[in-house]
């Protein structure tokens, strides 16, 4: 067991630079966080400041140009990050030859495992994910939420104790999107992974995650963090509590979203 | 019959009734203007034809058949073998692909004369023109099909750990399939035509062959029914690789396009 002190991620003074066209920009500029071992880190900021880049290094996609990336303490290069997380990304990236359990197990068949071993895996936690009765189900034939629990089905399955979220729920409508961050906090307080979540949504990060990070615009540096004071288990109610109504403003503010408060 | 069943009964029937009033119109025509059935036969001399002459089509028919199915073959195996190459290995796409492209300027059929002088007269040579008459369409469906491939899914198994044959194996080839196949729909159609041209350049069994006598011996009739059982030949067997293909992508029938 690593010690609860030594942090699940480190990130040092990442610089991250690419090209546009005739352009080089810097997508991050000396950016440094970290994420607990079991802790729910949110990652704010406006679109451009590099939150999606900074997932693409963690994942080990990408290499930056200059800083480190340790995990659990050590340092290590992009292509020893590249099977340490589970990454899950906008778009549900379903394979539409697949079922639903099929989908469901295919991080786990990329990391090694057969495929009826996988299956059985999938389907065993089909009904946690909501997903009990679809798992021979054709992805065209669910509705958006059920395929993005059966995308996050797939991100948890492997059991990575790293997880990065790039803004799961964004493509969804208003009520699912509601529906399903309450039911992934409930869902995180069972696994207890280390999550880093990247978002626009500040109500989002606020009601899911331990700690706020918000990012300044393009390039991205960490401008401002906030450990949220609500208690957990989670519940939807919080959300009009004062200290809920508090962390928000906060935030909002950091992001310059609020005007200057009143005297 | 639900609006669905109808417009699909629709989809057969009027095609049938266009063949049917173009063999009634001819028939009609060859009737009155007295035509001699050595010029033009009459649909109804073709179905005699078709009967009285099926001891001498149905083996040459199934001659042709053994051609065409042994060049599709190995059309698909090479093409898709050699597609996957290409598109794996940057030094093999680099050498192979213009090739390939710019085989098509040759005529194919045109080589069948050569085939003839070196492999003779027996299947060999026409079951290799119609494999390479096949073989275009199922190489350049194959690396399109794989280049399809949407890279942030190539990405996500990366992340999970996939090494690159996992990744062909779990999204890049699955990816290319439904691409394959439209392109072995296309070259099973075509490869008929190979194997006729083959055998027109000579050969001693198949309806090319039937074909060629036919005429020589002024049995016209007996020509067009080679050609009426061609065309069922090749609309068969672009039908079996459509049912072959549902059978191995059945989730086609819930998304026709490729959703992410």
């Amino acid at each position: 067991m690593t010690p609860a002190r030594i942090p699940r991620l480190e990130l040092e003074d990442i610089v991250s630079t690419y090209q546009e066209g005739s352009q080089h920009l810097t997508a991050l500029d000396g950016l440094s966080l970290t994420v607990g071992q079991a802790q729910f880190v949110a990652l704010v900021g406006p679109s451009g400041s590099g939150k999606s880049t900074l997932l693409d290094i963690v994942a080990g996609l990408i290499t930056q140009d200059s800083g480190t990336v340790q995990l659990d303490g050590e340092s290590t290069t992009a292509k020893q990050r590249l099977g340490q997380s589970a990454y899950m990304q906008q778009r549900d990236l379903l394979l539409p030859w697949r079922t639903t359990t099929g989908n469901a197990a295919l991080g786990l068949e990329a990391s090694g495992m057969s495929r009826s071993i996988a299956e059985q895996r999938a389907a065993a936690e089909l009904w946690r994910f909501g997903l009990d009765g679809f798992g021979n189900a054709y992805p065209a034939q669910l509705s958006g939420g059920m395929r993005q629990r059966a995308a996050f089905l797939r991100t948890i399955l492997p059991r990575k104790d790293l997880v990065l979220f790039d803004e799961p729920f964004g493509a969804l409508d208003a009520l699912t999107r509601s529906d399903l961050q309450a039911w992934l906090a409930g869902l995180w307080e069972q696994e207890r992974s280390s999550v880093l979540l990247v978002t626009h949504d500040v109500e989002e990060a606020v009601f899911l995650a331990d700690r706020v990070i918000v990012l300044t615009p393009r390039p991205g540096r960490v401008a401002f963090e906030l450990t949220v004071s609500l208690p957990r288990p989670r519940t939807r109610a919080m959300i009009a509590s004062p200290e809920f109504i508090r962390d928000r403003a906060t935030l909002l503010q950091a992001l310059g979203l609020l005007g200057e408060p009143p005297p | 019959m639900s609006p669905a069943g109808l417009q699909r009964q629709a989809g057969w029937v009027s095609p049938l009734l266009l063949i049917a009033l173009i063999v009634g119109v001819w028939e009609i025509a060859v009737r009155l203007s007295g035509t001699p059935v050595w010029l033009l036969p009459a649909p109804s001399d073709v179905v005699r034809s078709l009967v009285e002459d099926r001891d001498i089509l149905l083996p040459n028919a199934l001659v042709t058949l053994s051609e065409v199915l042994l060049g599709f073959a190995c059309a698909v195996i090479a093409g898709v073998g050699l597609g996957v190459a290409v598109y794996r290995s940057p030094t093999l796409n680099r050498a192979f692909y213009p090739i390939i492209i710019g085989s098509q300027t040759i005529p194919i059929p045109a080589l069948a004369p050569l085939l003839l002088v070196s492999l003779g007269y027996g299947l060999l040579p026409k079951v290799i023109v119609t494999a390479l008459v096949g073989f275009f369409p199922i190489v350049v469906n194959t690396v399109e099909g794989l280049r399809s491939t949407d890279p942030d899914v190539v990405n996500l198994l990366r992340t999970f750990g996939a090494s690159r044959g996992k990744v062909f194996r779990l999204a890049e080839f699955p990816s290319s399939l439904p691409s394959i196949f439209a392109g072995a729909r296309i070259a099973v159609a075509i490869c008929v035509i190979g194997a006729v041209f083959g055998e027109l350049v000579g050969a001693r069994a198949g309806l090319g062959y039937l074909m060629i006598r036919a005429i020589a011996q002024f049995e016209t009739p007996r020509m067009v029914a080679a050609i009426v059982l061609l065309s069922v030949m090749s609309t068969s067997l672009f039908a079996s690789v459509g049912l072959v293909e549902r059978a191995v992508l059945p989730w086609r029938k819930y998304s026709t396009m490729i959703r992410s």
